[in-house]
């Protein structure tokens, strides 16, 4: 019975990830070929980044005689971001899946049900763990003689580090799901803790280097502290530094009875928690006078309904907005510094506008708000395709929101670079229009990758705007129409074409792109609507 | 009203609808029975323009729904088996985004809400989000929200499913106005008695063939529609064994 209620599980994943449910078509070999493309493209550029992180430490410690902070550090990044990345996943996954009540319904143990969910976050969590534990142990075994012993501890210690993150998530996920079952506004509850975890985290990435460089600096110190403290952290990382069999078992069991005893809490109150009521104040309608309005923007405001009733739609796909209001706050901020490096170093002046033009647009790739925008239609769908309403305009509309919530933000990050970096009257041009067409391309691009690969069938809003293989593609595709012509611009042209004209062509490239896709959501985008299942 | 055309509609290889063939009179209410798995479903999603089809045709008021589906949308209400509706909203907000979309005057559209909502007593929930309400309160917005723009067909997919009994009378009653102003009804159903008491018409189908359709009378006869229903089905096994 666990067996099948796991294969299910795993077979819904994968069938979102990759195929139709409901067609019952499998994917295709293009198909699993370019998402295992985009699989190795993404795990690279996290791989990438950790590696460097981990570079600077592990020669350092080596030498400070401290390996074993190199391999606690490895854990303890590792954790974060199996927590950080499974955390609201660990909630709507156990609590809020809209077939809780279905399964509880057949004879099936509940501890079947939440032992067969918790399989699927594990698998989540070894794939972030994979994330920082691979480059870790190249970038070591790159600078320090390894033993044959250090890598079979080392495999053991991370076999079992995701249990912990899963039982301190899933604690968590369980007092969120208590808490929210007993307020009314479960999307506002969520919306403060996910915003008060993202600020934590980019308070903690913003030091990021300075911890570092304290790490490095202070290392022995730090460790002394460490084994004061945080023992199962020391002995996580001693295991695997001097094969020390004994800390192996201590630290293993830090990791395992945490879990065996946060499975025990959650099995025992599963149902309770999944099937409490939400205390909702009922709101009694008094009537008043309505406002009509047209088609287009009854779909519009419908659309922007659909956006701010659901936090997690709006976490995962804005997320970016914040950012880019963000980055223009930092450069008014930093603007006497920007001044005085350009002033230091008028070689990079002609690179500055370029520059801060993809930076720009790599930010706005993260907003994928029309990306999910086709599936979270769900079972709806048939009211779309049942009104009188072209289907072009019904798509138009999750074009729209996306514009309506990322475009202003843009536009005014990109007065803000201008005044505040005064690039030359084309570049400043360039700078006003190119993010802007960026934007246009990349809720066009949402749109048309969600008619591709839509998916009906998820089981909460967050597993849709989540999983669905068109918000990877959008958000990595569109980082890659960034990085690419940045990089050939940087590495190859810089000094054969102008600056400008490089923008321009860019620009034009862009506002092409745009017309191209605008076309096809227009014509063959609507058909594939129409058809939608 | 609604004709349905030698209607074919398949799904790989097999025929969910195989040359249907129908005609909705105006003033006409007309049942559309079947097993489950019969086609009713794919038959009625073609006739809205949810689903295309492979051959055939479907015209609403004499415009084809196959060239030209907006046309013929704007004089349907669906109203389906299963009402999903958009839970993100209250239902007094997707009364409204219904009546922007088919374009219903502000006047028109406060009215016929008051109307219909104060009919179904569904007045004071209008506030909640949709996602709040039951199946029967899904139901009974969805049939205001059929009703909002004042179709000139309906076409229902079990409208009687999660509706109480006193529901249940309002939405026949509301049938029979409807035709009585010159409108058409064709609804799918397994309550024969309901069928048998409430339609001028009916029509039988099994695996997308039709078997027999008409005036309830002749096809009933002297016998009850679950009698007939359940002979012609065995007639149908038979012959086609």
């Amino acid at each position: 019975m666990l067996k099948t209620l796991i294969r299910n599980r795993m077979g819904a994943l994968g069938s979102f990830m990759l195929g139709s449910a409901r067609t019952k078509k499998g994917a295709s070999k293009a198909k699993m070929v370019g998402f295992g493309v985009l699989m190795i493209y993404v795990g690279a550029s996290f791989a990438m980044s950790f590696g460097m992180l981990f570079d600077q430490l592990a020669e350092p410690f080596h030498m400070m005689n401290i390996d074993w902070m190199y391999f606690s550090f490895t854990g303890m990044i590792a954790f974060a971001l199996m927590f950080l990345g499974s955390i609201f996943a660990t909630q709507t996954q156990l609590y809020d899946a809209k077939d809780n009540e279905l399964l509880l319904s057949m004879p099936i143990p509940p501890k079947y049900i939440l032992a067969s969910r918790m399989a699927m976050l594990l698998v989540f969590n070894y794939i972030f763990e994979l994330l920082v534990i691979l480059p870790a142990g190249v970038v070591y075994v790159m600078h320090v003689p390894v033993r044959a012993g250090s890598v079979i501890f080392f495999g053991i210690e991370f076999l079992f580090l995701p249990l912990l993150a899963f039982a301190v998530a899933g604690l968590f996920g369980w007092g969120l799901a208590l808490v929210s079952s007993k307020v009314r506004n479960k999307s506002l509850v969520t919306m403060i803790l996910s915003l008060a975890f993202l600020a934590a985290y980019f308070y903690g990435y913003s030091k990021l280097n300075t911890y570092i460089q304290s790490l490095v600096a202070n290392g022995s110190v730090i460790a002394e502290q460490i084994k004061g403290v945080a023992l199962p952290v020391y002995w996580l990382g001693n295991a695997i530094a001097t094969q020390n069999a004994l800390h192996l078992l201590f630290s293993v069991l830090c990791m395992i009875v945490p879990f065996t005893a946060v499975y025990a809490v959650l099995s025992a109150t599963f149902i309770k928690v999944i099937t409490t009521k939400r205390g909702f104040t009922k709101v009694r309608y008094e009537e008043k006078s309505m406002k009509a309005g047209t088609a287009a923007s009854a779909l519009f405001r419908k659309e922007l309904q659909l956006f701010i009733s659901c936090p997690g739609y709006m976490m995962n796909a804005a997320l970016g907005v914040v950012f880019i209001l963000v980055a223009a706050g930092a450069l008014v901020v930093k603007q006497d510094l920007i001044s005085l490096v350009t002033a230091g170093m008028p070689d990079i002046a002609p690179y500055i506008g370029p520059a801060a033009i993809f930076a720009l647009c790599l930010i706005n790739s993260m907003v994928i708000i029309s990306a999910p925008s086709i599936s979270l239609e769900g079972s709806s769908l048939w009211i779309a395709q049942s009104i009188p309403v072209p289907a072009g305009d019904i798509l138009l509309a999750k074009v729209k929101l996306h514009l309506a919530i990322s475009l202003p933000a843009v536009v005014a990050a990109s007065v803000v670079f201008s005044c505040v970096l005064r690039p030359g009257f084309i570049m400043m041009i360039c700078m006003l229009l190119v993010p802007a067409f960026f934007t246009v391309f990349c809720a066009l691009l949402g749109v048309a990758l969600n008619l591709k690969f839509p998916k009906f069938d998820w089981v909460s809003e967050t597993q849709a705007v989540k999983q669905g293989i068109s918000t990877l593609i959008a958000m990595f595709g569109s980082a890659a129409a960034v990085l690419a012509p940045g990089m050939v611009y940087l590495k190859l042209l810089s000094d054969k074409v102008l600056a400008e004209v490089y923008m321009i062509g860019y620009g034009v490239l862009l506002a092409a792109a745009c017309l191209i896709l605008y076309r096809w959501l227009m014509t063959r985008g609507a058909r594939i609507f129409e058809t939608l299942q | 009203m609604l004709r349905i055309e030698n209607l074919t509609k398949t799904y790989g290889d097999n025929k969910a609808v195989d040359s249907l063939t129908l005609h909705i009179g105006r003033g006409e209410i007309y049942a559309f029975i079947g097993h489950n798995g019969a086609g009713k479903t794919t038959a009625i999603k073609c006739c809205c323009g949810i689903l295309g089809f492979d051959e055939g045709e479907i015209f609403v008021d004499g415009v084809s729904v196959r060239e030209n589906p907006l046309e013929c949308k704007k004089k349907i209400a669906y109203i389906p088996d299963n009402p999903n509706l958009y839970e993100f909203l209250s239902g007094i907000k997707y009364l409204n985004f219904i009546a922007d979309i088919y374009g219903v005057p502000q006047k028109e559209r406060e009215e016929r809400i008051k109307k219909y909502a104060d009919l179904f007593e569904l007045t004071s929930d209008l506030a909640q989000p949709v996602s709040a309400y039951s199946h029967g309160m899904k139901q009974k917005l969805a049939i205001i929200s059929g009703l909002i723009h004042a179709p000139e067909l309906i076409i229902m997919d079990e409208p009687f499913v999660g509706l109480d009994p006193k529901s249940s009378y309002l939405l026949k009653e509301l049938m029979h106005e409807h035709c009585d102003r010159g409108g058409a009804i064709f609804f799918s159903t397994h309550i024969l008695e309901v069928a048998e008491k409430l339609c001028d018409k009916v029509a039988i189908i099994k695996k997308g063939k039709l078997i027999v359709s008409g005036n309830m009378e002749e096809v009933r006869g002297t016998e009850s529609l679950e009698n007939v229903f359940l002979e012609l089905e065995e007639a149908h096994v038979k012959n086609t064994n």
